[in-house]
């Protein structure tokens, strides 16, 4: 449907659509344009977020050009987007495998698999490799070195670092922490990307394959020339996602590094270099020029990305392609074969059938590798809830007896009211955020009614805004109003924040809606709000679904905010709760395990429930690329 | 049918509105069971302390401070180490701060000192009160401040020239031991008493095997340990040297004091305690393990918990947790730093005495601005530092009493301070580059990669040449330093000049006396050394602790004619 | 969507594009932020108090300028001195402006600093101005340390001004710091019982401050026992207050150090004595 522009005088007929964005608005205004407003303001003056506030100009932005630790922390962050962008690799090569799956049943089978490492809260499974794999004396990355003989190898390479006496200290040696930072989470398949390019790769027709097939494609060139290319659209949304997210995370660096960044500072990305200066160092209007900085090189990012991604290509690229094309052209006509044509290789059908086999043996055995490896956090946890610490120092990695259930009753007692606050929390800012986002939707698809184009591009320009980047103004603002330390707070900013993405998919969804269902509503009477509710909310259910599942995880592992603005211990949300248990002096570690999988079952119960959904709405375009 | 059709359609909705309803109840049925019902007043502290313990001590204590006032109810907020000076920053920021504060960890210290001028209440005027929960104990009439072993010394904030502070406890440092490996692996059931009794302990321990056939380590170290056994066992060693280099006879030896001694020949690097002092670090950490100068605190602590080592060295901070770790497992045991006898081969001629500890409070807490019950803070703290109290408290901790006159928990009777003994006299460093180049080859001396004589070699004609420099520095770093002295006593000359009554006679006092020490007598035991080095080496001269002939003739006088 | 919040949004935006300077704490003057070390607040409440006619607030002010680090301004700030000097000539602002003024001179940054005799000379101008106010006695004294801290000194002229100065003023609240002074002039003159003598008069001439009468002087016992004791050789007096620190500071650490000194006294005599009885039994022999 395309929305049908309405003039200024016309609006008295439609003035009432202009309610459904209102709300929207206000929340946006107030809990994100006006903390990025203050922000811009307070970062030329000297704040320390009480009474200290004086003009100085440019001053903290020529100190912030100055300061090699800021550049460091942009540094730091490049390395870390590159290398997560490397980390896309399994998740897409997981995909193809689980695509190529001949038997149905398999696939859905992976799939289903796969759903659970991805919707284990990141935090976990960042407090998990931290207390468990990086430990040096006994931790399990030193001991698989150690087992599988590559200490000795890396030995060799760096023999002041690793050789067979000795025990890396991978969070504790400035040397190593940036490895660390790239190693956590292997095999790096904890994330959507594996289900969204799943969704894509099913969308390739299954012609497509058979014409392939026909003509002897191996395994390599359908990959290469068919999937490839047909969800490089995803590929290149997901890059542009994770090397933004990259810049403006703090959230894992600070659950594995700490506030200071590791020793010496040395993994302080810009984010955290941000949150250091404001709430440790309090000088709050330096961090609100850190802010500025970080959202303008974001948004240049973003954009300078997105051209690279989408722009036509330069005219020397055109030129030397159509010289190629028109070589292969001529090539083709001299032998009197289509140019893509290659005959299928002279193998022997034995081996053709073992070969066969074989690849497809070795495709199964990379799913259950990656799976294996993927499922190992969620493993110890597990093995690990039920023992003793006498038991966990005995044999960390495997099952012993007796079992010992009462550390989950002990777990229980510990993480039960923030495990509530969490649920209130999220399914009050879920539902907020999609009552409030698909009216805006609807306004913004419905009809193209004056000022809309503006407020868009105003919520448009908030996707490429850094929340992060305000948090010192969100915070000076959430004190004026009164609401620190309320889980208020968190609901309205988290509804905040989850608006723009569910508007932005909604928005499609209500725009696929046949024009002719508004206009037969409309010939019977109905108002906007009716077209709302009879027309719209009955089709809504799958999309309310995907981003509601969504929005529900976003705001249940949501810990930067609640970190900063909770005191309360009655009030804490479950991942802080969770933070702050991982920074006990004495670890029991069959309660805390147990604590972790107590705060990622409410996610895996609502994701397997709705998986379904989910995926309907991936496959379905919901998320267009 | 249709009933079955709509509970499949509204299933996953009525289930998520029955958890959303849950939540709301636990919420508020949560936040009524953390405080009785009869409190009328609610007090939050805020603290870092995670060690076992601390958290069940303010329990008990909030519940005997009930007994005294019913209407009172204490809530802890018990913060990790690692977000604690963010908490802290951005709860007295926002208002929301604890009514009572622990304070000292997180933040630059300039940073603090905004916090105790804007966010916390001075106590100047009740520390120079008696504190009336020692009634019917000697510290009855005492005031507050003189009721503590020091005096509430880390209480005074310097610059605001107030006391700010309430500290709870005091903390030493000592060897644990594991009883049960160490009568399994040696026989003994008693620690070792002196030194050379530790190292054939430990001599024994290495030889032994665990069911894995790794040898066990007699002593687990880390980087953060190594600095305890110097200071405890290694650095008492050279205090002889005060004698001959305490110029301006203040008892103790300042860096540059060393230099100047060095530099004119009174003494060197061959002082015989000074090379027993690495001596005694070589013998040590040759019982150390593998690679300890890259590991960190927990991973020593980890080694002792899983009973890989024998001994570790740690201070009462770590005791209830180490207590903890091995609670069902195996008894730890508390020991003394071992000395070497006076019949030592090595170290008996020369090590004159104990290590002196001085008594210092810690565990301070401040009470912020924005409480709505000052008066009540105030109380809560005096109960908690009043003689039973703050024994009770510590007891129950298992930490030292800051307070005079209270008894140690059992376990920690060996860590009652020693308060006459020697202490370190080898300020060897001067400024950056000499400070570079010691720690380097110190490191290379810890993994025994050179020897003493090797490290003497290396870094003395370096010391006494870029000394030099590093000297002259100094002197130009203390005329620097004029203008933060100048800056501190403009203000308080401003207090003491705008001050009416006694308070302004007292300030007078003080300015005067600060004046003197850092103005106008602050230059001349700098002035004395620099002429020292100026008339250059007399290696025979007379050190500041022999007498002079004149003395002695004196002395000799005054014998022969007294009877 | 009515009046309240038409206001309030008003309110916000007037808030935003103020001068910013909100919620200030009522007690925090110049001096409180000075004190603090946040000059630029500081100067800013001077400012405001000195238009009023303040002469402490310009007092301030200068000090301020004079003083923060870094930041200084060393022209500004002696402008300001000479403007309280100007302003309130008779007030206790003006002394300290006059000392602050030779201060400056003397505190300047190594390789910037005016000869010694322009610094001596500034000082004077201040004694000479206010003899028998506070400044221009510290003034005093800051003439006797600087000449006693040079490498090359004349002690004897040092040691014949503060007697002057102590005999002259029997009330001043600065004579403990003279016999200071005067005892190191001594130990460089190598007149050991001179030395004692100021040591122990500095100790006598002590200000007791009333709501802290506990006062710390195991620095000055110290001193005055080893002198007493290696230097001039009065032992029973070295006893005295080795023995009084032990009594009085139990718990410095210098207390084993203390007793080690009287067991070496203890032993010196008893040898002295075993030597004296020897020469005797020698002599009779």
């Amino acid at each position: 449907m395309t929305a049908r522009e309405i003039h200024w005088r016309q609006v008295k007929h439609h003035w009432e659509i202009y309610l459904f964005v209102v709300p929207t608005l206000v929340l946006i205004g107030l809990f994100v344009y006006y903390p990025a407003a203050s922000g811009v303001f307070h970062s030329f003056f000297r704040w320390n977020g009480a009474d200290i506030s004086e003009f100085v100009g440019l001053d903290n932005y020529r100190h912030l050009v100055r300061s090699t630790e800021f550049w460091r922390s942009f540094k730091v962050a490049f390395i870390l987007g590159l290398w997560n962008v490397v980390k896309m690799i399994p998740a897409l090569l997981v995909a193809v495998c689980i695509h190529r799956c001949r038997s149905p049943r398999m696939q859905f089978f992976y799939r289903t698999m796969f759903v659970v490492p991805m919707v284990i809260p990141g935090l976990i499974v960042v407090l998990i490799w931290r207390s468990f794999f990086f430990e040096a004396t006994s931790g399990y990355l030193n001991q698989f070195l150690h087992a599988t003989g590559l200490m000795n190898v890396l030995g060799w390479w760096k023999p002041e670092l690793f050789g067979p006496e000795k025990n890396p200290a991978w969070l504790g040696d400035p040397r190593l922490i940036l490895v660390a930072c790239i190693v956590w989470g292997f095999p790096w398949v904890g994330s959507f990307a594996v289900l969204t390019h799943l969704a894509k790769l099913q969308g390739i027709s299954r012609d497509v394959y058979e014409a392939a097939e026909i003509d002897g494609v191996n395994w390599w060139t359908k990959f290469t020339k068919i999937e490839l290319p047909l969800i490089m659209g995803s590929i290149y949304l997901l890059l542009v996602f994770v090397i933004i997210d990259t810049l403006k995370d703090a959230g894992m660096i600070l659950a594995l590094a700490g506030m200071q960044g590791g020793p010496g500072g040395v993994v302080t990305v810009p984010a955290l270099f941000m949150i250091r200066k404001a709430f440790i160092e309090q000088e709050m209007g330096y961090a609100c020029a850190v802010g500025i900085i970080l959202t303008t090189i974001v948004i240049t990012l973003q954009k300078t990305l997105t051209w690279l991604m989408t722009a036509e290509k330069p005219w020397w690229v055109r030129w030397r392609q159509q010289r190629l094309h028109a070589r292969a052209l001529r090539a083709a006509r001299a032998t009197n074969r289509p140019q893509s044509y290659r005959p299928p290789r002279t193998i022997h059908p034995k081996w053709r059938r073992w070969g066969g086999w074989f690849l497809r043996g070795l495709k199964h055995a990379f799913i259950w590798a990656v799976l294996a490896f993927a499922f190992l956090p969620l493993y110890l946890m597990i093995i690990v809830s039920f023992k003793t610490n006498q038991q966990f120092y005995a044999a960390p990695a495997t099952i012993t007896f007796p079992l010992h259930p009462e550390n989950w009753s002990e777990a229980w007692r510990l993480v039960t009211p923030t495990v509530a606050n969490s649920i209130f929390i999220s399914v009050s800012a879920t539902v907020l955020t999609l009552c409030f986002a698909l009216g805006a939707a609807y306004f913004f698809a419905r009809l193209r009614m004056p000022l809309s184009r503006f407020f868009w591009n105003a919520i448009l320009i908030l996707m490429m805004m850094p929340m992060i980047a305000n948090l010192v103004p969100l915070f000076r603002l959430l004190g004026d109003l009164n609401l620190l330390n309320t889980l208020t707070a968190l609901i309205l900013v988290g509804a905040a924040s989850g608006q723009v993405v569910a508007i932005f998919v909604l928005r499609n969804f209500v725009s696929d809606i046949p024009g002719d269902l508004y206009e037969a509503a409309e010939i019977d009477g109905a108002n906007h709000f009716q077209q709302l509710r009879h027309v719209v909310l009955p089709l809504s259910g799958p999309i309310l679904g995907t981003v509601g599942v969504m929005q529900f995880i976003h705001a249940w592992n949501e810990f930067v905010l609640p970190l900063i603005v909770m005191r309360d211990h009655a009030r804490l949300p479950v991942m802080v709760q969770l933070l702050r248990m991982a920074g006990e002096y004495i670890k029991f570690w069959g309660p805390l395990m147990a604590g972790y999988a107590l705060a990622a079952i409410p996610i895996i119960v609502l994701f397997i429930f709705s998986m379904k959904l989910f995926v309907r709405g991936l496959t379905e375009g919901a998320v267009k690329g | 049918m249709k009933v079955v059709e709509v509970i499949r359609k509204y299933f996953a909705v009525g289930v998520v509105m029955l958890v959303y309803a849950w939540a709301a109840v636990a919420i508020v049925t949560y936040r009524r069971e953390e405080l009785p019902a009869e409190a009328k007043i609610v007090l939050r502290l805020g603290h870092w302390q995670l060690e076992p313990g601390v958290r069940q001590a303010f329990t008990r204590m909030a519940a005997e401070y009930r007994k005294i006032r019913p209407e009172v109810a204490i809530i802890q907020d018990a913060i990790p180490e690692s977000v604690y000076g963010q908490w802290m920053t951005t709860q007295l920021m926002g208002g929301t701060a604890p009514d009572i504060i622990e304070v000292g960890l997180g933040v630059p210290y300039n940073v603090l000192l905004g916090f105790h001028a804007r966010y916390f209440l001075p106590l100047t005027t009740y520390v120079n009160q008696p504190n009336p929960y020692n009634a019917g104990t000697p510290l009855a009439d005492t005031i507050w401040r003189l009721t503590y072993k020091d005096g509430m010394r880390n209480s005074y904030i310097e610059e605001l020239q107030e006391y700010m502070l309430v500290p709870l406890a005091q903390f030493g440092i000592r060897i644990f031991y594991n009883r049960d490996l160490l009568r399994r692996l040696t026989g003994r059931t008693e620690p070792p008493q002196n030194y050379r009794e530790f190292l054939a302990v430990c001599e024994q321990i290495k030889r032994q095997r665990d069911e894995q056939g790794r040898p066990y380590l007699p002593i687990a170290a880390s980087q953060y340990h190594v600095t305890m056994w110097e200071d405890f066992m290694a650095n008492p060693l050279t205090f002889a040297a005060v004698r001959f280099v305490d110029f301006d006879r203040d008892g103790a030896v300042g860096n540059v004091e060393l230099f100047a001694g060095m530099k004119t020949g009174r003494i060197d690097f061959d002082f015989p305690p000074f090379a027993a002092r690495f001596e005694m670090i070589r013998q040590l950490t040759s019982h150390f393990q593998e690679g300890f100068t890259g590991l960190g605190r927990d991973e020593a602590v980890f080694l002792f918990a899983q009973q890989r080592a024998v001994f570790i060295t740690t201070g009462t901070w770590d005791a209830s947790s180490l207590v903890e770790q091995a609670r069902g497992v195996f008894e730890v045991g508390v020991m003394n730093f071992p000395l070497p006898t006076s019949d030592d081969p090595d170290f008996g001629a020369i090590l004159e005495g104990p290590r002196y500890e001085r008594p210092s409070a810690t565990f301070t807490f401040a009470i912020t601005r924005t409480t709505k019950h000052p008066d009540v803070a105030l109380d809560f703290l005096r109960f908690l530092s009043s003689q039973r109290g703050n024994e009770q408290l510590n007891h129950i901790i298992g930490w030292i009493p800051a307070i005079k006159n209270t008894t140690l928990p059992p376990m920690l009777e060996a860590f009652a301070p020693n308060l006459q003994g020697v202490y370190p006299a080898m300020p060897i460093t001067l400024g950056g580059e000499t400070i570079i180049r010691w720690q380097q080859l110190t490191s290379l001396f810890h993994v025994h990669q050179i020897t003493y004589p090797e490290l003497v070699a290396r870094f003395r004609p370096f010391y006494l040449e870029q000394g030099v420099r590093e000297f002259a520095e100094i002197v130009r770093n203390r005329q620097r330093g004029v203008a933060r002295d100048e800056q501190f006593l403009a203000g308080l000359r401003a207090r003491w000049l705008r001050a009416e009554g006694v308070e302004a006679e007292s300030l007078g006092v003080r300015y005067r006396q600060l004046t003197a020490g850092r103005l106008i007598l602050r230059d001349l035991g700098m002035a004395r050394l620099q002429r020292m080095l100026a008339q250059g080496p007399s290696p025979q001269s007379r050190a500041p602790y022999e007498w002079s002939e004149a003395a002695l003739a004196k002395i000799r006088s005054h014998v022969e004619t007294t009877p | 969507m009515g009046s309240m919040q038409v206001r309030w949004w008003f309110a916000s935006v007037l808030i935003m594009f103020s001068d910013g300077v909100a919620a200030t704490p009522p007690s925090m003057s110049g001096w409180d932020y000075y004190r603090l070390g946040d000059f630029s607040m500081a100067a800013r409440m001077f400012e405001r108090e000195a238009a009023r006619g303040d002469a402490g607030a310009l007092y301030g002010l200068a000090a301020t300028w004079h003083w923060r680090r870094p930041g200084e301004d060393l022209e500004k700030a002696r402008q300001l001195y000479e403007q309280v000097l100007a302003q309130a000539p008779e007030s206790d602002w003006a002394a300290w402006s006059a000392l602050a003024l030779a201060r400056m001179k003397a505190t300047m940054p190594p390789g910037k600093e005016p000869p010694v005799t322009e610094i001596l000379a500034a000082y004077q101008r201040v004694v000479d101005r206010y003899p028998w106010h506070n400044a221009g006695e510290e003034a005093f004294l800051f003439i006797q340390a600087t000449r006693l801290s040079q490498v090359e000194t004349d002690a004897a002229a040092v040691v014949q001004e503060l007697e002057r100065f102590l005999k002259e003023r029997p009330q001043s609240k600065y004579r403990s710091t003279a016999f200071g002074l005067l005892a190191y002039a001594n130990e460089i003159l190598g007149r050991p019982e001179q030395q004692l003598a100021a040591l122990l008069a500095q100790l006598e001439a002590l200000e007791t401050d009333p709501l802290n009468p506990t006062r710390d002087v195991s620095g000055l016992y110290w001193q005055i026992a080893a002198v007493a004791c290696f230097e001039v050789g009065d032992l029973r007096l070295a006893r005295e207050i080795y023995q009084k620190f032990i009594h009085e500071y139990p718990t410095d650490s210098r207390v084993f150090f203390a007793k080690q000194q009287l067991k070496r006294i203890d032993e010196l005599e008893a040898r002295l004595r075993r030597e004296r009885l020897t020469a005797q039994r020698s002599t009779q022999e």
